[in-house]
């Protein structure tokens, strides 16, 4: 049982690799209302390094939020009695 | 002197807040009429000034101030002085540099003559509302990591001026001010508030800060007492050295320093044509503007190498293509590609350092006009 199961994972794995390279030429070729179906699912495009880089994890917070920020450290620290 | 702040915050941070002030702000206005909100970047040498009304995006004012006082002298003639004043502010103390007594009100940006800034900030105030009915909320920009002494002298200054305050530091504003809002949401924008190393040149200080999607704490910050009045000082003890009884104030050393200022190698012979004693003698500055200016590096860099070594090891590398020099101290000619340089050589990956550019006087006064438009009711200091 163990070796029928594992032939047709290798066989599963085998259609899949076979199927993202077809796909793209699919998605090319049939009608677009094919597409529009969300029948076929277009490959994403792979980012840069670079680009990755560039594009933060998170956006920053809101102005009011930095704000807030400063007001809690002001509240947990002071500032220095010096100038 | 109190301040009141209306109510703690939330602990944690929230979405981004509307731009709609809340009710209770127009029902504050209704007591004193309008509500006025003004960005204030309170310089040493020039204070910007941007100021608008609650609920609007219209900027009214916008106005870069020289910030010195001129008490007008004893025995002045009548008509001498416009309109008999007898104080004078900004440029049109300068230009009656002869018949006043001129009294800057900071120094090392903060409060030095205590009458004097509040002399000044009553102008600010004046030209913030001609008409004096408003209601005046004000963030003001202050050096990083300044005293409590330094921000209650400012506190204390802007009493019966400005109605609720906000102080935050200039660096930190200057990211603000910079960041172009209407390209947050595009892909390729690089936000300088979430990830980037802010150098401000100004007249007292040089303050660096890192900026990394979060308010910077203390050790985010640097503030170095040495900027634009300190080379100036060093320019003028050198000249006085070379050129015995030459006779230049220190306002004419400052605009020989902001047309020919540069950091980097000696560019000499750079030729630079004063008159002494009512004759124009042309001498050589090369390597007098040069040290001068080249001390400024010696004293910023150790600290922007300290502040990147701080940084996250994740996120230095983006950090180091976004170092901005802004305020006066960015049109030194040859700042960004000398500090770059330095940093290559020192092995640091890929630096990158750019100028702030034209605008550099306004970032900080635009960063806390977005500061005070975003500012919560319970956010603002009550000047009592």
């Amino acid at each position: 049982m163990a070796e029928l199961f594992a032939r047709e994972a290798e066989r599963v794995a085998d259609a899949r690799a076979v199927a993202e390279i077809l796909l793209p030429l699919l998605h090319e070729s049939l009608p677009s209302e094919v597409a529009r179906a969300g029948l076929i699912r277009p490959s994403r495009p792979v980012l840069s390094d670079a680009v990755t880089l560039r594009r933060p994890a998170a956006a920053a917070p809101g102005i009011a939020d930095f704000i807030d920020q400063m007001i809690e450290q002001e509240t947990a620290t002071p500032a220095a009695a010096g100038p | 002197m109190t301040t009141g702040t209306l109510e703690k915050p939330s602990a944690s941070p929230t979405a981004s807040v509307p731009s709609q002030p809340p009710a209770t702000a127009e029902r504050a206005s209704a007591a004193k009429g309008k509500i006025i909100l003004v960005g204030f970047d309170l310089g040493t040498n020039k204070s910007c000034l941007l100021a608008g009304p609650v609920g609007s995006t219209d900027i009214t004012v916008s106005k870069v101030v020289p910030s010195v006082i001129g008490y007008v002298k004893d025995g002045i003639v009548d008509g001498i002085i416009a309109g008999n004043r007898s104080v004078l502010f900004g440029d049109d103390a300068l230009h009656s540099a002869l018949h006043v007594r001129l009294v800057a009100p900071l120094a090392q940006g903060i409060v030095a003559e205590p009458a004097a800034a509040r002399d000044f900030m009553q102008h600010i105030g004046s030209l913030a509302d001609p008409t004096g009915q408003a209601e005046i909320r004000a963030v003001v920009g202050v050096p990083a990591n300044a005293g409590e002494t330094a921000r209650e002298d400012i506190r204390r200054a802007a009493q019966g001026i400005f109605d609720r305050i906000l102080l935050i530091p200039e660096p930190f504003l200057a990211a603000l001010g910079f960041r172009d809002d209407a390209r947050i949401a595009q892909p390729n924008y690089i936000d300088p508030v979430v990830n980037s190393l802010f150098i401000d040149i100004g007249g007292g200080t040089s303050d660096l800060c890192l900026v990394q999607g979060c308010f910077p704490t203390r050790n985010d910050q640097i503030s170095i007492a040495f900027a634009g009045d300190a080379i100036d000082e060093l320019m003028q003890a050198e000249l006085d050295r070379t050129y015995p009884n030459n006779g230049l104030s220190r306002q004419k050393v400052r605009e020989i320093k902001e047309a020919h200022g540069y950091v980097g190698p000696s560019r000499k012979p750079l030729d630079v044509k004063v008159i002494m004693g009512g004759k124009a003698h042309t001498l050589e500055l090369g390597d007098v503007i040069g040290r001068a200016c080249n001390t400024l590096i010696d004293k910023i860099y150790p600290a922007l190498t300290t502040l990147i070594e701080r940084a996250g090891s994740d996120s230095v590398v983006t950090l180091m293509q976004n170092i901005v020099v802004t305020g006066g101290g960015s049109l030194l000619k040859g700042i960004d590609t000398l500090l770059q340089k330095k940093l290559t050589d020192d092995g640091y990956e890929t630096p990158k350092v750019r100028l702030a550019g034209q605008d550099y006087k306004r970032y900080v006064a635009i960063g806390a006009l977005k500061a005070a438009r975003a500012a919560r009711e319970n956010q603002w200091q009550v000047l009592l």
